[in-house]
């Protein structure tokens, strides 16, 4: 009797163990992710595919999932507000190699604010970030909507990042319209925005990434894309 | 009664549509690192079910805050006391019956139990102390199992109410008056009594079990009671109407002869209630072995009445409810193991997922119940060992063990093994 009740609870205890451990291995496989590697040749085209308004609780993890399985780097240009609840997801970007950088707090027009609400803007999402991401610090900043004057250039300390190419899914159309606004237009050194809110732009990026790569583009991240392309200052203001 | 009943789960529907809104952007954060269906079975086992079980039964006891006092009876009792080899107890049992505080006559009826100890000779040396209205007789029951001689008892009752105690149980002076009160006045089929440990400070095991009686049990057969659905009463210390039993033709030789008894009466549309006041305090299990096997028993008990007489076979709306409730333990028994345990080891290796606020929450509706239980049994006066080590330890560790062994006595009983009554 005493025997099988040790054989019981040995039984029981390795199950519980057995789940954690298969539960740990998935979470760590996610959140520590060999980072994609991407070799640049400058002479290919290339152009960088970045997401604003995340991080979104539903889309951002399979998006992350198929960036991951096709090996393309990306910018993630992150809202304050949306962190909250997301920081795995955050973590698991930062792990898997892609860009963070900072598209405000609450998403306002920046041209309506006073300078003191607009470096707020910037620096709690920063500090939103570097309680997630420790060595975390901005290089780039993306003004919610495009949007940006004098002040905002004069009260953001960094260079502000647009972008080339419209894919237009802010508005929800269907994938196959985002798909053809984008290869229809796309050309060398284009920055692409997308926005990880919606599932039609995975439905999109499914087709249109391995499309690209047949086209022989390369996929780069901001900073990449702002070290070897050679049209990167009309895109950057600093 | 109906009336605080309904209010009871519309409290604890409220909680649980606050916990589900709140879970719902719990689950959605996770959904995509964790297999959706597990997270689901996960939150509603330890969290969204718990917590509408534990805030329906927290009110519907504040509803029913003020004890019931009952006009003091003398009518003639019979109590039943089983033993096998009970040589150590016996006589702590027998003595505690003959001081009690009671008006009436009480017939003490002690049943060996095919004892291979001093048990016999235990019993007979009280023999000589009967009195007018204290009487001892003693039986031989010589085939092993609690119904067994439990059956062979009532043969031999003639009072029309008996109460039956466990070997190792003693009665608190007022206990027989207490229930004997509550069951002429209501003429309840059965009277659960109030449990207390002991044996309290005997070892870790009997401490943490000294708060699974005071808070748990005693708030669930409270919660039950109220609504005259007591779906155990425990052959430990509870009062019957002899007929009653008779009628069913007495105990099944079953585990859990005693659910199964407090089932089947309340399928004949008998009520099932319970006496907080009266107190009896038993000797448990002081080595982690003996809780696991007592738990084990338990949980079997439980299947065993549950297959016997299913909820929808129970004439009552409260039993049926209280019954279905049941059958939702064994799920969180398994959700408990299998999901808030990894959950917790998650949550130590730095992955706080599933074991988040929610939890925490439903963790604190926990602590309030246990409270507003522990003020409820103080103010009853009757003494109780009470350690803060204790309580903290029953809320680590209990749980755990209960639902290892209850899952063990699940599966004992699917695969139709043999039982032990020890």
């Amino acid at each position: 009797m005493k025997y099988r009740n040790i054989g019981f609870i040995l039984f029981i205890s390795l199950s519980c163990l057995l789940i954690y451990l298969i539960l740990l291995f998935s979470l760590q496989a996610r959140l520590h992710r060999t980072p994609i590697q991407s070799e640049i040749d400058p002479q290919q085209p290339m152009i960088a595919i970045t997401f604003d308004d995340g991080p979104n609780a539903s889309y951002t993890l399979p998006l992350l999932d198929l960036l991951y399985k096709e090996q393309v780097p990306a910018t993630f240009f992150v809202v304050g507000e949306a962190i909250s609840g997301n920081e795995n997801i955050l973590r698991e970007m930062a792990a898997s190699g892609h860009e963070i950088e900072i598209h405000s707090f609450s998403h306002p027009d920046l041209t309506t604010l006073a300078p003191q609400q607009i470096r707020e803007e910037l620096w709690k999402t920063e500090e939103r970030l570097q309680t997630i991401l420790p060595d975390y610090h901005a290089r780039y900043f993306r003004p919610p909507y495009g949007k940006y004057n004098q002040q905002v250039q004069q009260t953001i300390p960094l260079p502000l990042v647009l972008w080339t190419l419209d894919s237009g899914d802010w508005d929800h159309p269907q994938a196959s319209s985002i798909y053809d606004q984008v290869i229809q237009q796309v050309q060398n050194q284009d920055i692409l925005i997308f926005h990880d809110d919606n599932p039609e732009t995975i439905k999109t990026l499914k087709k249109l990434i391995p499309e690209l790569k047949k086209e022989g583009f390369q996929f780069v991240t901001i900073s990449s894309f702002l070290e070897h392309a050679s049209s990167a200052s009309v895109l950057l203001i600093k | 009664m109906k009336t605080r009943f309904m209010l009871s789960l519309i409290f604890g529907a409220l909680w649980f549509f606050f916990s589900f809104y709140f879970s719902l952007f719990w689950a959605r954060e996770i959904a995509c690192l964790l297999p959706k269906a597990y997270i689901w079975w996960v939150i509603s086992g330890i969290a969204l079910l718990p917590g509408f079980f534990m805030s329906s039964l927290f009110f519907s006891n504040l509803l029913h805050w003020k004890k019931k006092e009952y006009p003091t009876t003398s009518v003639p009792v019979t109590v039943l006391i089983c033993a096998h080899n009970e040589e150590t107890m016996i006589s702590q049992s027998i003595q505690a019956i003959l001081l009690q505080h009671y008006s009436g006559p009480i017939d003490l009826l002690v049943v060996d139990n095919a004892s291979s100890d001093q048990t016999k000779q235990e019993i007979q040396k009280w023999i000589p102390c009967s009195f007018s209205n204290r009487s001892i007789r003693t039986l031989y029951c010589p085939v092993l199992g609690k119904s067994h001689a439990l059956n062979t008892g009532l043969a031999h009752i003639t009072t029309k109410y008996f109460i039956t105690v466990d070997s190792d149980t003693c009665l608190e002076k007022n206990a027989v008056q207490k229930i004997m009160n509550h069951i002429v006045a209501t003429q309840s089929s059965c009277v659960a009594g109030n449990l207390f440990v002991q044996n309290t400070t005997d070892s870790f095991f009997t401490k943490i079990q000294t708060y699974d009686y005071l808070l748990s049990i005693a708030a669930v057969k409270r919660y039950q009671g109220s609504y005259r659905s007591t779906l155990v009463a425990q052959g430990a210390f509870s009062a019957f109407q002899t007929q009653a039993v008779r009628k069913l033709g007495g105990w099944k030789p079953v585990m859990g002869e005693d659910i199964v008894l407090t089932y089947q009466l309340m399928q004949h549309g008998l009520s099932s209630t319970y006496e907080p006041a009266a107190v009896g305090y038993t000797q448990v299990p002081d080595t982690f072995f003996g809780l696991y096997n007592q738990r084990k028993r338990w949980a079997r008990g439980m299947l065993e009445g549950l297959s016997l007489i299913p909820p929808w076979k129970q004439p009552s709306f409260f039993t049926k409810y209280f019954a279905l409730v049941n059958c939702f333990v064994i799920d969180l028994d398994l959700s408990f193991l299998f999901g808030f345990i990894p959950a917790i080891l998650l949550a130590l290796s730095g992955f706080p997922l599933l074991a988040g606020i929610l939890t925490l929450i439903t963790l604190l509706v926990c602590v309030l119940l246990f409270y507003s239980m522990f003020l409820y049994q103080k103010k009853l006066n009757i003494p109780f060992k009470n350690s803060f080590f204790g309580f903290l330890a029953f809320l680590l560790c209990f749980q755990t063990i209960q639902s290892m062994a209850a899952l063990h006595g699940y599966l004992t009983f699917f695969l139709h093994r043999k039982g032990e009554w020890k």
